[in-house]
């Protein structure tokens, strides 16, 4: 347990101004979003309507679930951005011997690594969802006739549900790539994944689309599940977990962290 | 006497390159040795071996037991401070020790603190922003509070001004170790090394070429000086090694011999290495 937290701490000091960046960036968006309301508030009073919704405590839901999903896209950016650092940063500043002398179980290494570079994030992301839900409800509550911070919080918390899917099968994806590409791994993986894509496309044509390959990128998107986008504005919790393709999700991210652990164990030995 | 290192038949290729090849050693307890050899002789890949971070074939076991068996727990009994101060220059020297401590669970708190007490090492500071020297000492400090039985040394000092060169191995010899400890140094700086040594590896080509007790393989050569004129006596014992200077010829043979008018002096084990490399 003291190697779990060691470990968990370690990984996260050596990475921590990719971690907070997204933060920044939010905060900043966020301080420039209040500055623009206050102005518009002070030259004419703002008419905030969100068209459709009956009920205002809806809408604070609805409100922070997309809101939640805009973050989620910068977190997701930058967890794509870190994928190159994942597994190979230490090697680049020939730091690798030095962690490799541990008395550490190898997939515990690399468990650690995975989990950081996956949901780590995802706890900031939590963290700055509720800290805005909070100011979200209080600006909102001037302008609406409430305090609606439970339907803002679950919002918040749906919002990061759906993040955690994303989260789950792209960031899986990029520390797969991270193993099998020494550099530019985000780059390298989305040019593989998509000259996949076109010799599939291709068989298909000279198979005259008798057989049927699957479209990888589509196939990713529903790994995720149903993100509830369509029907945003009765947007719950069944509808977020409740999806079996989640399941294939897991699988998938599974998948991809053995690979990548074994990929990265052959290379290491490769010295 | 008990060996805690035991290695036979060890081969490693590079691709088309031979580094080492069918590498036979013990390694007893309570010594230090000097793996000595050129740049590129395979003393690097040889450490890496004994770790098994590269693959090889043949077989090396620790304290009678296979390394492919110990996997991580090695790291519990030996210790390793490779060729490059390769400690995170992202983390800072109080977050480097804690991760250390965390991670071994034969970290000794007392003789840590003790250490690092007297280290005068700035601890809020990134290891970026260290000296070399400094790494090296951090690296040196990390490794003596393990607590470990064995510690490879791959290059320790190369880079380092004789202050920190003499500092480190003050350390070495005072904080680690003992009759049961057992310290591997390889390097190709042989004169630095030669005063702590017990005994000694020549390694050349990935093949050992000698590997002896330093003071017996020291007493199996001599250095004679004789006047020019008298060169042509000391070449009948076929000397390894020739040199020329101030109306002198000194030349190092191998066994005592007794020559007429010839100063004798104990060779160095620089000379030794030259010769028995290059023989």
């Amino acid at each position: 347990m003291e190697q779990l937290k060691t470990m968990l701490l370690v990984e996260y000091r050596k990475r921590k101004s990719s971690y907070w960046w997204p933060v920044w960036i939010i905060a900043g968006l966020t301080a420039l979003s209040l500055i623009a309301l206050l102005i518009a508030w002070i030259v004419d009073s703002p008419n905030i309507v969100i068209s459709g919704m009956d009920e205002t405590s809806m809408s604070m839901r609805i409100g922070m679930y997309g809101t939640m999903f805009s973050f989620g896209i910068i977190f997701l950016a930058f967890m794509g951005l870190g994928a190159q650092t994942s597994l190979n940063r230490e090697k680049q500043l020939g730091s690798d011997l030095f962690f490799r002398c541990q008395p550490v179980c190898f997939w515990k290494v690399t468990g650690v690594k995975y989990f950081m570079h996956v949901f780590a994030s995802s706890l900031l992301l939590l963290g700055v969802g509720i800290i805005f839900a909070f100011i979200f409800t209080i600006v909102s509550a001037f302008f609406v006739n409430g305090f609606y911070i439970g339907n803002a919080l679950y919002g918040t918390f749906l919002g990061w549900l759906n993040y955690l899917k994303l989260a789950m099968v792209f960031g899986s994806l990029c520390y797969l790539f991270s193993a099998v590409f020494k550099n530019n791994a985000l780059l390298l993986g989305a040019a593989a994944l998509g000259i996949l894509e076109g010799l599939f496309a291709i068989i298909e044509a000279i198979f005259r689309h008798t057989i049927r390959l699957p479209d990888i990128f589509v196939s990713l998107g529903r790994m995720v599940g149903n993100m509830g986008l369509d029907e945003i504005d009765s947007v719950n919790m069944g509808m977020i977990m409740g999806d079996w393709r989640i399941l294939i999700g897991f699988v998938f991210a599974a998948v991809c962290y053995v690979a990548a652990s074994l990929i990265y164990k052959l290379r290491a030995k490769d010295v | 006497m008990e060996h805690v290192i035991n290695i036979n038949g060890l081969t490693k290729d590079y691709k088309q390159v031979r580094a080492l090849e069918n590498v036979d050693l013990k390694i007893p307890r309570g010594r230090i040795v000097g793996l000595l050899g050129k740049n590129g002789a395979g003393k690097s890949t040889l450490l890496k071996c004994l770790l098994d971070f590269l693959k090889y074939d043949g077989n090396i076991d620790f304290f009678g037991r296979s390394t492919k068996d110990w996997k991580h727990e090695l790291h519990t009994k030996v210790a390793f401070i490779p060729d490059v101060s390769g400690l995170d220059p992202r983390l800072t020297v109080q977050e480097t020790i804690d991760y250390t401590a965390g991670m071994n669970p034969t970290w000794n708190y007392d003789k840590a603190e003790r250490l690092f007490a007297k280290s005068e090492l700035p601890c809020d500071q990134k290891v970026k922003t260290l000296s070399k020297g400094m790494k090296t000492k951090l690296y040196l400090l990390l490794t003596l509070a393990k607590d470990v039985d064995i510690l490879l040394l791959d290059e320790p000092t190369l880079g380092l001004d004789i202050v920190f060169r003499k500092e480190f191995y003050d350390l070495l010899l005072g904080e680690f170790f003992d009759e049961n400890k057992t310290v591997l140094i390889s390097t190709h700086q042989v004169a630095e090394v030669e005063n702590i040594l017990q005994d000694v590896i020549f390694i050349d080509h990935g093949h050992v070429k000698l590997h002896k007790d330093l003071d017996e393989l020291k007493n199996s050569w001599s250095v004679i000086e004789v006047p020019l004129d008298k060169e042509q006596d000391l070449m009948a014992f076929k000397p390894k090694t020739k040199t020329t200077s101030l109306g002198k010829v000194r030349g190092l043979v191998e066994g005592k011999i007794d020559l007429p008018g010839a100063n004798y002096a104990v060779p160095s084990i620089s000379d030794i290495f030259v010769a028995v490399v290059n023989d």
